[in-house]
């Protein structure tokens, strides 16, 4: 049967190239405000600068956990106190930037300069995420940033093709891009307090700690982590793996352990301390400190850390 | 396979593609059958027996019915077999574990211990929508209303065609199969209609549903941190969220068909415009509200044996309704709660406003009436349990404070729904603006180009799962 298409593959090619004209012109918008885009105000923005403008001297990278975890000032003026100079400091962890968008960006920091010190913060549960829509959220950069790109471009082919187009690498960022001028300047260097709690402290006391079993690590995830690693133990810059404490975990960071000291990496392991456990107004929820926390949790990481510097 | 999967877009086009290619039906039936069997295959191979079992029966059945057209037991009889081993499938895969908690809930009541381990199986994937299909095949057969399929590859198309196997339109075999002895040549116009529709159904998916979707689930799945006035909220974007999810899918799947020149039947048709609940069953899941009607509602009776009657027929069809639905008390509750509003509404109608509401003022207050309760209804649909449907409630109406705002859903997820409701208020009173349809090229163009674009750019593709899939 021979068919008769009528124009209709005309129809579908001009409306592809309206597409391709669409999409063109959002890249190249987009792109030029990304360039002027301030140091604070959003996700976007903070990753944009720990990407391709942070230069402090220590630099703390992680997710929700490590952005609530560390407070900048305290460990800046501890770290001042025991050098007797000035060591600047940056909270450049982000919520929900899990392993692979901290990997990236551990990466793009030691290509870009050599800081006296990185506390990468991390747990083995993230280790087993197969999740890649952090390093999705770094998409943006893809052009921009050799090392984002090739991270995009181990996700897959479906990535690697999906990536040429604009539309797609700023898919639900254009509200991130906008709030980044709107947002107000950022304070503490980076952290961002959570106050008060959410854990029931009448009722959490006397529940039963549960051990679950651990699932297996997520081979991407792991693959990028090692190469960090890697990059970190070659090039002799301090890199410190530190893991911060959870309100009654239910696994353990034996596997991550185990890697960092592969790469002969110090590792920090503050995961399941009973001071922590005992104490859930300490916490906001079960996974994150809050601010009182936070400061006495920043104490007891920076007389730990003392060893290695 | 999901629709919004990078599968989808390579298979689909690929299957129109050879399905014209091929010369005639002797060779397209066939090939849409393996088509659609791939389609299922993809999610979990092993489910593909259920269809297969649930075809074969109510194929040879409908044969049988048929043979023995003059002989009314036997017909009956045949009926009843296929009936029975397709309930039976559903029953086992859907139902057993919530029959056995029940039993077990209620005879420990009793102080009687019942010891029946639960099923640990996966509910295969629209088992509800091709059940119904083939059971109303054969319902139809035994009626007289349709002759039986004598191709069993058709007879198997009919039941598996991939556009609406997993998530409905649930088709009526003599809307369907007449088409699949038809040949279709490939018409540019009804393809670009189809690729159309197949569009604004993404938009529904992925910038409606999927986008608001993340502010339900914070709300809903973390309900003790949130206020009633956060749950109201949530109520109201989840009302939206079922209708664009089950809509949208529905419009992927019409046209997704009607690209290969097949017609399916409506499945929504502006529900939220409903100025009573009679007329929102007309329009919402309405190839599941007419399938009720057809083969249960008028079975039991319909209005044929008195009013009392008839009012008593409507409760147990909507209670089936909820039934269907989901395995769980909740969805029993939410389907007599339709139930009563239909009832109360129906004697409303009766003993105390006789006349038809026909002023815009009392047309717009029945409106707004009509989604309330239906919004109040989804309560118990979206609750996780029949105690946190109560609790929502309880907070919704005592504990009000301020609104948990997550800026960039509101922002994209708003935007998205003011284009709906724009497009939908358009198609409602037929007004005269059209965009993808307009009779101006370029517009027509444009508007085309930039819905996929907004698609694209704001679109969620976390890979969410389409709501009914789990019915």
């Amino acid at each position: 049967m021979i068919m008769k298409t009528d124009g209709f593959w005309k129809k579908i090619l001009i409306t592809c190239l309206i597409l391709v004209g669409i999409d063109i012109t959002v890249g190249l918008v987009a792109d030029s405000v990304l360039d002027i885009m301030p140091d604070y105000g959003g996700q976007l923005a903070k990753d944009n600068y720990r990407l391709h403008r942070l230069e402090t001297d220590v630099v703390i990278i992680g997710s929700s956990r490590g952005c609530h975890h560390y407070v900048t000032q305290q460990l800046g003026d501890s770290l001042d106190a025991y050098f007797g100079h000035h060591t600047s400091v940056y909270n450049a962890a982000i919520a929900a930037k899990i392993a692979n968008s901290n990997s990236c960006a551990a990466e793009a920091i030691i290509a870009r300069y050599r800081p006296k010190l990185v506390v990468f913060d991390i747990g083995e549960d993230l280790l087993c995420l197969d999740d890649v829509s952090d390093i999705e959220f770094s998409a943006p950069f893809y052009w921009k940033d050799t090392i984002v790109r090739r991270y995009l471009d181990d996700i897959g082919f479906r990535e690697r093709l999906f990536m040429k187009s604009s539309l797609y690498r700023y898919n639900g960022k254009l509200f991130n891009l906008a709030s980044c001028f709107l947002a107000p300047a950022a304070v503490d260097d980076g952290y961002e307090p959570k106050f008060g709690t959410n854990i029931d402290t009448t009722v959490v006391k006397d529940k039963p700690k549960v051990t679950v079993p651990t699932s297996e690590l997520d081979s991407y995830t792991l693959n990028n982590f090692e190469t960090a690693l890697k990059k970190y133990s070659s090039e002799k810059v301090t890199l410190v793996v530190v893991c911060s404490p959870h309100f009654r975990p239910n696994n353990n960071n034996k596997r991550l352990a185990a890697i960092c000291e592969k790469y002969d990496i110090p590792f920090l392991d503050f995961y399941d301390m009973p001071y922590f456990n005992s104490q859930p107004e300490l916490f906001y929820d079960s996974r994150h400190l809050n601010d009182k926390g936070a400061h006495i949790y920043t104490a007891m990481f920076f007389e730990q850390l003392k060893r290695f510097m | 396979m999901l629709f919004n999967s990078f599968e989808f877009l390579i298979f689909f086009p690929v299957v129109c593609i050879i399905y014209f290619l091929l010369k005639d039906n002797r060779w397209r039936i066939p090939f849409l059958l393996v088509a659609s069997y791939y389609f299922y295959m993809n999610w979990k191979p092993v489910y593909a027996v259920l269809i297969l079992t649930s075809t074969v029966t109510t194929y040879l059945c409908g044969l049988l019915v048929e043979k023995h057209a003059d002989n009314e037991p036997k017909k009956k009889t045949f009926l009843v077999i296929s009936l029975i081993i397709n309930f039976a499938i559903l029953f086992f895969f859907k139902y057993f574990n919530f029959i056995n908690e029940s039993i077990f809930h209620l005879l420990e009541i009793a102080g009687i211990r019942w010891t029946v381990p639960n099923l640990n199986v996966l509910l295969p994937v629209g088992i509800s929508f091709y059940t119904f299909q083939a059971v109303g095949y054969s319902i139809d057969v035994y009626r007289g209303t349709i002759k039986a399929e004598r191709n069993f590859l058709t007879y198997a198309l009919f039941v598996s065609f991939f556009p609406q196997l997993v998530a409905g339109p649930i088709e009526r075999a003599k809307n369907l199969i007449p088409q699949f002895h038809e040949e279709h040549s490939f018409n540019a116009q009804e393809a670009i209609e189809g690729l159309k529709l197949m569009i604004w159904g993404f938009f529904m998916k992925l910038c409606v549903a999927d986008v608001i979707s993340e502010y339900v689930n914070a709300v809903f799945n973390n309900m003790a941190r949130h206020n009633g006035t956060s749950i109201v909220v949530a109520m109201v974007l989840f009302s939206f969220q079922m209708y664009c999810d089950f809509a949208g899918y529905s419009n992927i799947a019409i046209g997704a068909a009607r690209v290969m020149g097949f017609r399916l039947m409506e499945n929504f048709r502006r529900p939220f415009f409903a100025y009573n609940i009679k007329e929102f069953w007309k329009r919402w899941h309405i190839s599941l509200s007419s399938w009720f009607m057809e083969y249960v509602y008028i079975p039991l009776g319909g209005n044929r044996k008195g009013y009392a009657r008839s009012q008593v027929n409507m409760m147990i069809t909507f209670l089936a309704c909820g039934l269907w639905h989901g395995a769980d008390w909740a969805f029993v509750l939410w389907g007599g709660l339709l139930g009563a509003y239909q009832v109360i509404g129906s004697m409303w109608n009766k003993y105390v406003h006789k006349r038809e509401y026909k002023t815009v003022l009392s047309r717009v207050l029945g409106t707004i009436f009509c989604y309330s309760l239906g919004v109040f209804s989804m309560i118990f649909f979206r609750a996780n349990s029949l105690s946190d449907a109560f609790a929502l409630i309880g907070k919704m109406l005592t504990d009000h404070g301020p609104l948990f705002v997550d800026e960039s859903v509101f922002a994209y997820g708003l935007a998205a729904l003011a284009i709906l409701i724009l497009k939908d208020t358009k198609d409602e009173f037929n007004l005269n603006i059209n965009f993808m349809h307009s009779k101006h090229t370029v517009v027509r163009y444009l508007s085309t180009a930039a819905l996929i674009a907004y698609i694209l750019l704001f679109g969620s593709y976390a890979k969410g799962q389409f709501i009914y899939f789990q019915f």
